[in-house]
């Protein structure tokens, strides 16, 4: 009998022929697999994480993006992943301090120059003067940022603004806070926050 | 609303070389200052009276 000497896995083997073909003609036929892997770009393998075009519901930040949780826009950098997602306005700093979000981020706002100016130089130009009417004027609400405070005519208009119902808060920076100021003694009526300073 | 470079210090109005800008009647101006003010009103403490 005919290639009884070969092997009962040739003879059952690729191409699904008759019998007597593969019978009539032995030879071996080897297929080979090409296998391509469309994520990854040809060349020399390597570390390669594969490109997501379209991030699921436009929150995940892009796997090559570093960066994503000093961002505050929308789209992809809206959320960080969440092991370096932090608290409101801090990011990562020096071991024990948190440091506040950089404020680059936020865009330039463009609005129309509308109202009237007033402008006073110093010194002796009345700068004091004006804001002291300014605070005289104002009749809902006061709202002061500052780095120091120690002006007493103005602590003074500011004590006054509150004694007649004005909402006055202030928000100085974090350094004055054990500076001895005068305007402390005066203002401590009205609601005085100290500021962490951008570091 | 008022805004420039003066301190509220005595130095500011006596010898230092300020500018002081009062803007009114830009309520839109206004609106995105006290935005400003309250981020930093947010993540600034209270102050407890020392006097």
């Amino acid at each position: 009998m005919r290639g009884s000497g070969e092997p009962q896995w040739l003879r059952n083997s690729w191409p699904p022929s008759s019998r007597a073909t593969a019978q009539s003609n032995p030879k071996p036929i080897t297929t080979v697999v090409l296998r391509f892997r469309l994520d990854r770009p040809r060349g020399p393998l390597r570390r390669f994480r594969p490109l997501t075009i379209e991030p699921p519901n436009g929150n995940t930040p892009h796997p090559n993006d570093r960066h994503s949780h000093l961002c505050h826009s929308s789209g992809r950098h809206h959320l960080a992943r969440p092991e370096r997602r932090f608290r409101q306005n801090e990011c990562r700093g020096a071991p024990g301090r948190t440091r506040l979000r950089r404020p680059h981020r936020r865009r330039p706002v463009t609005l129309p120059a509308t109202g009237e100016l007033e402008v006073a130089f110093s010194p002796h130009g009345g700068c004091t003067a004006l804001i002291v009417k300014v605070i005289n004027s104002a009749q809902h609400s006061i709202r002061v940022l500052a780095y120091s405070f120690t002006s007493a005519p103005i602590a003074k208009a500011l004590v006054e603004a509150h004694k007649r119902g004005v909402d006055v808060r202030v928000v100085v920076d974090k350094s004055q806070k054990s500076a001895r100021y005068t305007a402390h003694r005066g203002a401590r009526q009205v609601q005085l926050h100290a500021s962490r300073r951008w570091e | 609303m008022e805004q420039g470079r003066f301190n509220y210090t005595r130095a500011a109005d006596g010898s230092n070389a300020e500018n002081v800008l009062v803007r009114s009647n830009n309520a839109k101006l206004a609106e995105v200052y006290l935005r400003d003010w309250q981020r930093h009103w947010d993540h600034s403490e209270p102050v407890a009276a020392m006097y």
